[in-house]
């Protein structure tokens, strides 16, 4: 059923596959700046090197940002659910959270911006 | 007096231009569209991600390549994509595009494959599999979707990728130990 160049392939193709793991998904992809949008205001980029938090005015109160070197979170925000501070620390470049009710969303940048998606 | 259209001679005597379908041809037809009812049926199966499915209608191409030859295995593959988006509706969209480029990586795949020795049904089909995943993945990150957020999925696509190709690759040897006994 399989000759032995088969298996060298299938071999391969395991070992290829296993690599674009290591590759992609190492944490080395770190962003080193996030996008921080309040309201309808335009966004503010700030570099995640060290450790500080930040109290932004949102549309119903204060939301808390922790930041620490290559990744930032929500700590708090004036929000019911608080499924912004459950999504805990973003680390990847394009990774993203939003506080929908504090109009607060932020979001990990690394390398060129570019466009979320294309459609024709 | 000039010959014209209202001719009586000229009518009786029409220029017929006779297209002779060859056994290769018949062939070709027959495969392409078991290979077109494979592949509206699986459009229909859900799936648990986009870009993700089992590319059953790849089989047709692997049987037909090892049995008679790369030319064959392309012509099905290109009719396949091209009636298939069109009973689905899908011609020239983005869908298209990329169904397109992982057929035609597959294709490249396949083709390359071919040239190494010992090289059978199963080593065809994974390659074929990940060609078209990786070729797929490329023209959405190039031209639809240019967000390190793709890139991400690659890994778990191809993981997919190599899964369904090997099963595939077994069918498709069933088959041939099948139709060579």
């Amino acid at each position: 059923m399989m000759t032995r160049a088969d298996f060298v392939i299938v071999l391969a193709a395991v070992l290829f596959t296993g690599g674009l793991y290591g590759m992609l998904w190492s944490e080395s992809g770190a962003g080193q700046t996030a996008l921080i949008q309040v309201g309808h205001e335009p966004p503010q980029r700030v570099t995640l090197d060290a450790h500080r938090v930040l109290t932004l005015r949102g549309a119903r109160g204060d939301s808390v940002l922790e930041i620490q070197p290559g990744r930032i979170r929500f700590r708090d925000s004036s929000c019911n659910h608080k499924f912004c501070v459950l999504s805990g620390w973003l680390t990847g470049a394009g990774a993203s959270t939003a506080c929908l009710p504090n109009q607060v969303s932020i979001m990990v940048t690394g390398g060129p911006p570019g466009y979320d998606a294309i459609n024709f | 007096m000039t010959p014209s259209t209202s001719d009586p001679h000229a009518r009786r005597s029409p220029r017929i231009l006779t297209l002779s379908a060859s056994p290769e041809d018949q062939r070709v037809a027959w495969l392409a569209a078991l290979a077109i009812t494979i592949h509206v049926a699986e459009s229909v199966l859900p799936s648990p991600l986009p870009g993700v499915k089992p590319g059953l209608a790849n089989l047709v191409s692997v049987v037909a390549l090892l049995q008679y030859g790369w030319g064959t295995a392309a012509w099905i593959a290109v009719l396949r994509v091209i009636v298939g988006s069109l009973l689905l509706g899908t011609f020239l969209s983005p869908t298209f595009m990329l169904s397109a480029t992982g057929t035609a990586a597959a294709l490249a795949a396949m083709g390359l494959a071919s040239r190494l020795p010992g090289v059978g049904a199963v080593g065809h089909s994974v390659a074929a599999a990940m060609a078209h995943m990786g070729g797929q993945v490329m023209l959405a990150y190039w031209l639809f979707i240019p967000h390190q957020a793709l890139l991400q999925l690659l890994p778990v696509l191809m993981t997919a990728a190599v899964i369904f190709g090997f099963i595939n690759g077994i069918i498709a040897a069933t088959a041939i130990s099948r139709m060579r006994s």
